[in-house]
């Protein structure tokens, strides 16, 4: 499954990418995440918890950036696992960052999502609304924290 | 992959059936031919035969853990062809075959399907010609004294729940919704055109799947003159020019050889084709494609496959509440187009879905019961042990899309009417005021009711594969009996068609006799 948008955001590039860099202010921006840990300046491990009907489970993963073009580009890595079917997920992430207008970002993203496993057979049902969700609640804190 | 090595056998052993394939069809079909004594059958299965049957399996309520965690299922990546975006529609590999990993619903084919059969050349399945099979599959507990039902039959089917039940409120709501859109209550979906709010006829006993292996094999396996082999794949059919005299199988690493007067093919709609293709019957330029010698060029080997597309939408949860189903006991039908000649949609409300820090949701979903274009079904290689692939061609008729998003807008409307609205809020996915029609086609999953691979119909048409009494046309001592006869998909879940079709397989073999 592919992602792509913009979001559009009241701070300067290079305050957006110093933001972005910093695990931690950036973790605060993902949602629901139950545990973050950062294993180095560029790598942290997360926790999240779904239900679906009768059933729940936990995913764990880690990302890492793995390549960045400060303060234009950044690809992160993601590998997880989900706990009920054992698949795994692996995202890769190419962000972008414009200032069209002075002290205005413009927040590109591509996202690759790679399921292997049996979770792909909740794919449509759950996972694409899952990932529109967690991207809007995602930028609705960005810029909250960068323009607030 | 390692080459197989063909065992040494002298003397092969002989039967006077071999049916290749345990699945829904499969396991009906042997346990009818054996019932002859002096019938020998040899029933081969590829996936494998677990005795006592595992909870995970015969465990009604741990359906989705089975289709979730278990190695019973076969997962066929498939594109979509408007963006080469991938879903998966799935099979069972165990002995039962679909009838041992699915949802448990048991839909008659509707008389509309029955009516097209006989339309296309097959009037030996007109609705007055199958009804008496439907009734001897079924011992329905609901309507045991209807003209329409059977009583004594080895199925047990019942409705678990029914209007008068208690039921939670986003389920009360959802159905009272829906018959304020003018939809009727039907509490028997098996009548022969459903429509409204149906209630799901299952095959669940005491809590327990009453699959094909449970309902029809497991009375028959002590029989003398039935022999089981499980794990026992199929490569290919032994042939003298177009009579079929075999089937060459591998089991533990080698390639051993059955003989058999009457050889009949229930692997699937996956596996039939594949396993005609790669015994020299199928398509020529196919054939050639991979090397395989063309025996008998068939065109319609492994074409008119035809599924049901599902697309799912997602509402916001507005409130917070459990429930203890994946697959509630109901379902709408509706026609997308009120003067269509039957239900095409199925309407299923989705259990509540919460992932922490965002919204909660509610997805409802779109079964379209009918493809008007045709996929096809195609070797990867010649490698019986690689699944083949699927060019599934849904959605790609303009009246097919047209259809989809008419329901789609059904759906929004029923959720926010009185009082669904009371638990469905926004509308996350698609989005409002985006392209429904090109969501639909690049998101849409299987209902896994794959079917059609090996239609059914007259010489006259080329591209029929086997007559109406399921014969292989120009082959001798060669039959198929699973979904892929279908010449089109039921407007049902498919399974109970396929345990017919097996009935019937039986009925056609013995009387071939």
């Amino acid at each position: 499954m592919i992602f792509a948008g913009k979001i559009d955001i009241g701070a300067p590039r290079a305050k957006t990418w110093d933001f972005l860099i910093d695990i931690n202010r950036f973790a605060s921006c993902l949602p629901g995440l139950e545990q973050v840990t950062q294993i180095d300046e560029r790598t942290f491990d997360g926790l999240i918890g779904a239900t679906v009907g009768p059933i729940s489970g936990k995913f764990a993963f880690r990302s890492s950036i793995v390549e960045s073009t400060p303060p234009q580009t950044m690809v992160v890595g993601t590998e997880g696992t989900d706990s009920v079917t054992k698949s795994t997920m692996n995202v890769k992430m190419t962000v972008t960052l414009a200032e069209p207008v002075e002290n205005r970002t413009e927040l590109g993203y591509h996202a690759n999502v790679e399921i292997k496993g049996r979770l792909v057979i909740l794919g449509d049902m759950i996972l694409r609304a899952t990932a529109v969700l967690l991207l809007e609640e995602f930028s609705r804190r960005l810029r909250k924290q960068l323009e607030g | 992959m390692t080459a197989l090595r063909e065992r040494s056998e002298p003397m092969a052993e002989r039967y006077d059936v071999i049916i290749v394939g345990g699945g829904s069809a499969g396991c009906v079909a042997a346990a009818r031919l054996s019932e002859e004594p002096k019938r020998k059958v040899l029933l081969l299965e590829a996936g494998p035969d677990p005795q006592p049957i595992p909870e995970i399996v015969a465990d009604a309520s741990r359906q989705i853990r089975l289709l979730l965690e278990s190695p019973y299922v076969n997962m066929y990546p498939t594109e979509r062809n408007i963006d080469h975006s991938v879903f998966y529609p799935l099979a069972g590999r165990i002995m039962g075959g679909g009838s041992s990993v699915n949802v448990m619903s048991v839909l008659r084919p509707a008389k509309f399907d029955l009516d097209t059969w006989v339309q296309r050349g097959n009037p030996a399945w007109s609705y007055e010609n199958v009804l008496p099979v439907l009734k001897r599959i079924e011992s329905d507990r609901d309507y045991p004294d209807s003209p329409l039902h059977g009583r004594d039959g080895p199925l047990y089917i019942k409705r678990p729940f029914t209007f008068d039940m208690p039921m939670s409120g986003p389920v009360k709501a959802f159905i009272e919704s829906a018959v304020k859109m003018g939809l009727p209550l039907c509490p028997d979906l098996n009548i022969p055109n459903p429509l409204g709010v149906c209630l799901a006829p299952y095959n669940i006993k005491d809590g327990k799947r009453q699959s094909t292996t449970v309902a029809y094999l497991e009375p028959a396996r002590a029989r003398k003159n039935l022999t089981i082999l499980a794990e026992a794949q199929a490569v290919s059919l032994q042939l003298a020019g177009l009579k079929a005299e075999g089937v060459r199988y591998e089991k533990d690493g080698q390639i051993h050889r059955a003989l058999g007067d009457q050889i009949v093919l229930s692997a699937g709609v996956f596996h039939t084709p594949q396993i005609l293709m790669l015994s020299g019957i199928g398509p020529a330029a196919e054939l050639k494609r991979h090397g395989l010698g063309v025996v008998h060029a068939m065109e319609g080997v492994g074409e008119n496959h035809q599924d049901h597309a599902v697309v799912y939408m997602t509402f916001e949860g507005t409130k917070n509440f459990q429930e203890d189903w994946v697959i509630p006991r109901f379902r709408l039908i509706i026609k997308s187009n009120p003067m269509g000649d039957c239900g095409n949609f199925h309407v299923v409300m989705r259990p509540p879905t919460a992932v922490s820090g965002i919204k909660r949701m509610m997805p409802v979903s779109a079964h379209l019961l009918e493809q008007r274009t045709r996929g096809r079904l195609f070797l990867k290689n010649a490698d019986p042990r690689e699944l083949p692939g699927i060019d599934p061609r849904m959605l790609e008729d303009p009246e097919d899309v047209k259809a989809m998003v008419s329901a789609m807008e059904f759906i929004a409307d029923l959720v926010h009417s009185e009082p669904a609205k009371e638990y469905y809020g926004a509308l996350f996915q698609p989005a409002p005021d985006e392209d429904w029609g090109k969501f639909a086609r690049s998101t849409y999953d299987s209902y896994h009711h794959g079917v059609g691979t090996c239609m059914m119909g007259p010489a006259s048409n080329k591209m029929a594969v086997v007559d109406e009494r399921l014969r292989v046309h120009g082959m001798s001592n060669l039959w198929i009996g699973d979904a892929s006869i279908m010449p089109t998909v039921t407007h049902a879940n498919t399974n109970l068609t396929a345990i017919m079709i097996g009935e019937r397989l039986a009925d056609f073999v013995k009387a071939a006799a």
